[in-house]
C-alpha cells in the first residue's frame, strides 16, 4: 500500500523563473544596513503570544509609516504597537511609537509628548491631511476601536475619533487604512480594510484540533470565520466624516479578510481607484465610477487570484510602473508555499498575471507580508523589497526551511520585463531573519535613496538605509495640494528625461498596514535635470514643470505650474 | 504481495490448526446424528487421519481419509479432512472438490463450508468465498475468524459498508484477532473514515508489534489525518526493521515530504531510488521533493525519469508540465499537459492546466476546450468556472462569462461554508462536553444549515437530537449521515 502524494496543489508549485538561471556576476551598486538601534528606534513591537498563538489575532503584527508630522522637511516614523491575551498592568501596556527625525541619522521618541500614548491590538497606520490645515494626520486601526488623531501643528495631537463620528458600534478588526479624496471634493476620505468579525468568545481554537499547518494546531481562521466588511468614510468638510460603505458599494466587494490596502489609479481616468490583499479570497478592486460609488472589478479584470485561478492568501500590496507603460501595477505578497503575485496593468482594464514570466515565483519558502517597489540604485526601474516572517510561532517545530523569521527578499528590475532575486548577494542585513510585518519605505535621510523601515513582532524595529555607489540621478517631489487635498493623495506625476517617461502617485495606504512617504520619488539613471514634469492634481487639475535641476527634494504646490489643459 | 496475501499465507497453517481443534471438539460430540452403516471403522479412519494433519503427515492422512471415505462415502467429516490434506499438499482444486462434497452431504458443517470459502479466496474465487463464508458464519454466527475471512472478502469486492461491519463484529468476537484490526482499518481508510482507521490500526500494532503491513497503513493513516509527525515516526521504525521494505520507504518518503523535512524526504527517496531503481512512483516524489526545495533542475530530471519509467503514471507528465510552464517553458508544458490526458483522459486538472497554458498563449478556442472538458470531470471545481468565465470575457460572450463567475463564486462560497461548519461542530462538540446541550444543538443545526452534505454535521446533529428524545428527526439526520458517508452507522445497526 504506497501513498501517492495528491497532485500538489498547485499553489505549492513554485514558479521556478529565474532559479533555472545562474545569477548575474555583476557586483551590486546598492546595499542596506540596519541603523535603527544607532537611530534610536529601540521600542519592541508586542504581539500575542511568542511561542504559540491561541488566535489569529495575534499573528498579523502592526504597521509602520513615514510622515513628516512637523514639516520640517525630515521624514518621521510612526510605528504601531500591540499587546497580548494576558494583557498588562495599568501604565505598562505597551503603545504606538512616533519618532521625530533629528535630521541627523537620528530619532526623538516623542510619543508621549505628541500625546500619542496608546495600547491595545494596533493594527495599521495611515496618513493625511484630512483637514487640510496643512499638517499630516494619522489614523490608527485595531481590533476594538480604531483612532483618528489630528495633527494640532504644534508637535502634539489630539484623539478626535469620536468628535469625527469614528466611533464605532462593537468591535471590528481594522487593518489597511488610507486617506483618499474619492469623490473629488478637496477632501480627504477614510478608508479602512476589515479583516475578521473576530469574537474571542466563540471562535475555535488550537485546541480543538480542527486547526492545523503542516499537522500542527495553529491558531483558525480566516477560512470558515466571518469576514468583516470594509468601511470608507466621506469627509463632510467639519473635522466629521459619515460613514459611507453601503451607499457607495464598498460593502458589496467580492472578497473579504482585508488586509493590505493602497490607493491608485488603475484605469487613469483621474479618479482614485483602491486595490485590498484578501486573505484566502480573491483580492478587491475598487474602481471609482466617477459618481459616488465603487464596482469591485478585480476578479472580472484579472487581478483577484493567482494565474491559475485560486484565491490566494493576500498580505500586502505595492503599486508601482515597474515595467514603464505609464500604468499602475500591482504586486501583492502571499502565504508560504505560494509565490508571491506581479500583476501587469495593461491599461486595457485588465491585469495580466506576469508572475512566472517575470521570474517572480522563484521563491515560494517565505511569507510576505510589507512590500514596495523602491529603485535600489535610481537607475531608473522600480526593484521590490519584501519583508517576510511566518504567521505561525509553532513552525518553530517544523523542519521547514523557512521557519518563523525569515530573511527579505529583494528583487532587481532587469529592465527586460522579469526580476532577479539578489537577496543572497546582499547579504545582511537582508538575509537576518526577522519576524517582519509592515514596512514603510520613504527617503529619511534625504540622501535621494529610498529606505525601509520595518515593524517585526517581539523585536525592535528595523530600519535599512539604502545606499548606492551608482552614479545616477534623482529627484523626490513633494506635492501641496490647494484645491485639491493638501497631501495630494491621489495626485499623478508624469517625469519624463532624458527621453524616458516616469509615472507615479501620491498613494494612501500602501504595504502591508502601513503608510509610505508622501514623497513621490524618481530614480533618473544618467539624466542630470528633468525635462517636463507634469502633475495631474486630485482635482483635475494638470501643471507642467520643465527643466527641473535633478538630486534634490523639490516642493510643487497646486496652482503654481503651467496648466495642461482644462481640469477634467 | 498484497498485504492480505502476506497476512493470510501464514493464517493459512494457523487455520489447520485452529480446524483441528475444533473437530477434535467436534468429534467428542458426535453422536446420534453420525451414519451408521460402517461407521464405527470409517470414524477411527478419520479420526487417525486427523491426528496425522495434526502431526504433519499428509500424504498418510490422505491415505487414512480416503481409506475411510471408501468405508463411508458418506462421511462429511471426512471430505473436509481429506479436502484440507489435499490442499495442504499443493492439490488445490482436489481440495475444492471435497469441501464441495461435504457441504453438500452437511449443509449444516461449518468447518466445510469455512474451508471452502476460505480455499476459494485462496484462489481468488472471491464471489464463491463469499457465498461459502455466508453460509459459514450464518452456522457459527461467533466464530471470530470466519467473520474476518468474510469481511476481508466484502472488502475486496468492493463492499466496504458490510466489510466494515464484519470486520468489526470478528475484532469484537476476538479482541486479539490482530489481522481483524489491520483489514478494519484499512477498509475504515478507504471509507475516509482516517480516525476510525487509525485507531483500528494502533490495535493492530499493539496486538501485534511485528505486524509490518499495520504499520504501513497506519503511517498512511496518521498522514490522511494530517499527522504527519506520527506518521513519520512509525514508519521510521518501520524502515528501521525491514530496510528492504520500499513500501514503507516509500511512505515514509511521503510523509517527510507532508511535514515539509525536504532535505530528509530527498534523502529517503534518494536511498529508495538506488534500492528500487526502477521505481516510477519513488522518482516522482524524488522530484515533488527537490521542486519544494526550488531546486528546479533536479526536479524537472526525476519527473522525466517517472514518466518513462511508467507510461501510465499521469501524475508525473502533469507536474512536469507545471514545472515546464513556471520556467516560462510553455509549449513544452503543454506537451507534458497533453501527455497526462492521454495517459489518463479524465483528468480534470490536467485538462485544466493545458487550457491555462493555452489561454496564455493566445489560443483561446483551444484553451475553452480543454477548460470544458476539465469542467466535465471536476463539477465543483471554482478556478475552472472562474477561468471559463475570463476566456468568455475575452471572446465577448458576457452573459455566458457572468454565468461562470456566478458559478465560481457559489462554488467558493460553499467552500468557505464547508469550513464554517468544521468549526461550528467543533463548537458543538466542545458545548456538548461542557454539558450545554442546547448550545450544542444550536451549533449542529448551523453546521448542517452551512454544509448540507457534511455528514458528520448530519451525525452529530441526529446524536444531539436522539439525546433530547426527538427521535424520528434524530433518525432521519442519522440515516442522511450514513448516505453521505457510509462509515456513520445508523446506532441500531451498531454491534
Amino acid at each position: 500500500m504506497a501513498a501517492r502524494l495528491p497532485r500538489a496543489a498547485l499553489w505549492l508549485l513554485a514558479a521556478l523563473g529565474l532559479g533555472a538561471r545562474a545569477a548575474t556576476d555583476e557586483a551590486l551598486d546598492f546595499s542596506f544596513t540596519n541603523v535603527a538601534k544607532e537611530a534610536g528606534l529601540e521600542a519592541v513591537t508586542v504581539f500575542g503570544g511568542r511561542d504559540a498563538n491561541k488566535y489569529l489575532l495575534e499573528t498579523t503584527g502592526c504597521g509602520a509609516a513615514f510622515l513628516d508630522f512637523d514639516n520640517d522637511g525630515w521624514p518621521d516614523i510612526f510605528l504601531v504597537n500591540g499587546t497580548t491575551l494576558d494583557g498588562f498592568p495599568k501604565g505598562q501596556e505597551p503603545t504606538n511609537h512616533l519618532y521625530r527625525n533629528r535630521g541627523d541619522g537620528t530619532f526623538d521618541d516623542v510619543t508621549r509628548k505628541a500625546g500619542l500614548v496608546q495600547g491595545g491590538w494596533g493594527q495599521g497606520v495611515c496618513a493625511g491631511d484630512y483637514d487640510n490645515d496643512g499638517f499630516t494626520d494619522l489614523f490608527v486601526t485595531y481590533w476594538g476601536q480604531n483612532h483618528l488623531y489630528h495633527n494640532r501643528g504644534d508637535g502634539t495631537f489630539e484623539d478626535v475619533t469620536e468628535r469625527a463620528g469614528l466611533k464605532q458600534s462593537g468591535t471590528r478588526w481594522g487593518t489597511g487604512c488610507a486617506f483618499l479624496d474619492y469623490d473629488r471634493d478637496g477632501r480627504l476620505d477614510l478608508f479602512a480594510a476589515n479583516y475578521i468579525d473576530l469574537d474571542l468568545a466563540t471562535a475555535p481554537t488550537p485546541e480543538s484540533g480542527v486547526c492545523r499547518y503542516k499537522g500542527i494546531k495553529v491558531a483558525c481562521g480566516p477560512p470558515g470565520l466571518k469576514g468583516g466588511k470594509n468601511v470608507l468614510y466621506r469627509n463632510t468638510g467639519d473635522g466629521h466624516f459619515e460613514d459611507v460603505s453601503a451607499k457607495t458599494g464598498i460593502a458589496g466587494a467580492s472578497g473579504t479578510y482585508g488586509l493590505g490596502v493602497s490607493t491608485l489609479d488603475f484605469d487613469g481616468d483621474g479618479w482614485t481607484d483602491l486595490y485590498v490583499a484578501n486573505d484566502s479570497n480573491p483580492s478587491t478592486l475598487y474602481r471609482n465610477k466617477q459618481d459616488g460609488t465603487f464596482e469591485d472589478i478585480a476578479v472580472a479584470s484579472g487581478c483577484a487570484y493567482s494565474q491559475d485561478g485560486k484565491p490566494q492568501a493576500g498580505m500586502g500590496v505595492a503599486i508601482g510602473d515597474y515595467d514603464r507603460n505609464g500604468t499602475m501595477d500591482v504586486f501583492k505578497t502571499n502565504f508560504a508555499g505560494d509565490t508571491s503575485t506581479l500583476y501587469s496593468n495593461t491599461g486595457r482594464g485588465y491585469c495580466d498575471d506576469r508572475t512566472f514570466a517575470a521570474g517572480i515565483g522563484v521563491n515560494t519558502r517565505w511569507l510576505g507580508w510589507g512590500v514596495g517597489f523602491l529603485d535600489l540604485d535610481n537607475g531608473g526601474w522600480l526593484d521590490l523589497f519584501l519583508t517576510n516572517g511566518h504567521v505561525y510561532p509553532e513552525v518553530a517545530q517544523l523542519q521547514t526551511e523557512a521557519g518563523y523569521k525569515q530573511r527579505k527578499v529583494v528583487y532587481r528590475n532587469r529592465h527586460d520585463g522579469r526580476f532577479e532575486d539578489v537577496s543572497m548577494r546582499l547579504g545582511p542585513p537582508v538575509t537576518t531573519p526577522k519576524a517582519g510585518r509592515g514596512t514603510a519605505f520613504g527617503d529619511y535621510d534625504n540622501d535621494g535613496h529610498v529606505d525601509v523601515v520595518v515593524n517585526n513582532v517581539h523585536d525592535g524595529p528595523d530600519l535599512f538605509r539604502l545606499r548606492s555607489d551608482a552614479p545616477n540621478h534623482w529627484l523626490s517631489v513633494k506635492l501641496v495640494g490647494k484645491t485639491s487635498n493638501r497631501s495630494a493623495i491621489g495626485a499623478r506625476v508624469r517625469c519624463a528625461a532624458g527621453g524616458t517617461v516616469w509615472t507615479e502617485e501620491v498613494r494612501g495606504g500602501g504595504s502591508y498596514l502601513s503608510q509610505n512617504d508622501l514623497r513621490v520619488h524618481f530614480g533618473l539613471g544618467g539624466a542630470a535635470k528633468v525635462d517636463r514634469l507634469e502633475v495631474r492634481w486630485p482635482k483635475g487639475l494638470e501643471e507642467t514643470w520643465t527643466d527641473v535641476a535633478a538630486d534634490r527634494i523639490l516642493t510643487l504646490e497646486e496652482g503654481s505650474g503651467r496648466p495642461v489643459g482644462a481640469a477634467r | 504481495m498484497s498485504p492480505e496475501r502476506r497476512v493470510s499465507r501464514g493464517r493459512f497453517a494457523a487455520l489447520v490448526t485452529l480446524a483441528v481443534l475444533l473437530r477434535a471438539a467436534a468429534a467428542s460430540a458426535a453422536g446420534a446424528g453420525a451414519p451408521t452403516n460402517g461407521t464405527a471403522p470409517a470414524e477411527r479412519r478419520l479420526a487417525e487421519g486427523r491426528a496425522l494433519l495434526e502431526a504433519g503427515r499428509l500424504e498418510d492422512a490422505r491415505r487414512s481419509l480416503q481409506a475411510a471415505l471408501e468405508l463411508n462415502p458418506k462421511l462429511a467429516e471426512a471430505h473436509d479432512q481429506l479436502g484440507f490434506a489435499l490442499g495442504r499438499l499443493g492439490r488445490t482444486q482436489d481440495a475444492l472438490a471435497e469441501f464441495r462434497i461435504a457441504v453438500q452431504l452437511r449443509p449444516d458443517l461449518f468447518e466445510a463450508h469455512y474451508h471452502l470459502g476460505a480455499t476459494l479466496w485462496w484462489t481468488r474465487d472471491l464471489e464463491g468465498a463469499l457465498a461459502a463464508l455466508q453460509s459459514a458464519v450464518a452456522l457459527r454466527p461467533k466464530h471470530a475468524e470466519a467473520r474476518y475471512y468474510l469481511g476481508l472478502t466484502l472488502k475486496q469486492t468492493g463492499r466496504l459498508e458490510r466489510a466494515v461491519q464484519e470486520l468489526r463484529r470478528a475484532a469484537a468476537l476476538d479482541p486479539r484477532l490482530p489481522a481483524a484490526q489491520l483489514q478494519l482499518g484499512v477498509a475504515l481508510r478507504e471509507m475516509g473514515d482516517a480516525e476510525g482507521a487509525v485507531a483500528a490500526l494502533r490495535a493492530a500494532r499493539a496486538l501485534d508489534p511485528n505486524l509490518a503491513d499495520a504499520a504501513n497503513a497506519l503511517g498512511l493513516a496518521l498522514m490522511e489525518k494530517g499527522e504527519a509527525e506520527e506518521a513519520v515516526r512509525t514508519l521510521e521504525a518501520l524502515v528501521r526493521k525491514d530496510p528492504r521494505n520500499t513500501t514503507a520507504r516509500l511512505n515514509l518518503g511521503t510523509a517527510l515530504l507532508q511535514k515539509e523535512d525536504l532535505d530528509a524526504a530527498v534523502n529517503v527517496l534518494q536511498e529508495l531510488a538506488q534500492q528500487a531503481p526502477s521505481s516510477a512512483q519513488a522518482a516522482y516524489n524524488l522530484g515533488l521533493a527537490f521542486k519544494q526545495k526550488d531546486e528546479f533542475a533536479a526536479a524537472e530530471a526525476e519527473l522525466r525519469r517517472a514518466a518513462a519509467l511508467d507510461p501510465a503514471l499521469p501524475e508525473a507528465p502533469f507536474t512536469l508540465g507545471v514545472v515546464l510552464w513556471q520556467t516560462g517553458r510553455g509549449a513544452e508544458a503543454a506537451d507534458a499537459f497533453r501527455e497526462a490526458v492521454v495517459r489518463r483522459p479524465d483528468y480534470g486538472e490536467a485538462h485544466y492546466m493545458l487550457a491555462t497554458v493555452l489561454k496564455q498563449s493566445g489560443d483561446l478556442d483551444g484553451a475553452l476546450k480543454e477548460i470544458r472538458e476539465s469542467l466535465r470531470h471536476r463539477p465543483e471545481a471554482a478556478d475552472a468556472y472562474l477561468g471559463l468565465g475570463q476566456l468568455l470575457q475575452q471572446k465577448g460572450e458576457r452573459s455566458e462569462a457572468a454565468a461562470a463567475f456566478a458559478e465560481a463564486d457559489r462554488l467558493n462560497k460553499k467552500k468557505a461554508d464547508l469550513q464554517a461548519a468544521t468549526f461550528a461542530l467543533s463548537r458543538g462538540r466542545g458545548q456538548l462536553k461542557a454539558g450545554d446541550a442546547r448550545g450544542a444543538l444550536a451549533a449542529f443545526r448551523e453546521a448542517v444549515g452551512l454544509a448540507p452534505e457534511n455528514g458528520a454535521a448530519h451525525f452529530a446533529l441526529a446524536q444531539a437530537l436522539a439525546r433530547q428524545g426527538a427521535r424520528a428527526e434524530a433518525q432521519r439526520h442519522f440515516e442522511e449521515a450514513h448516505r453521505l458517508a457510509p462509515y456513520l452507522s445508523v446506532p441500531e445497526a451498531r454491534d
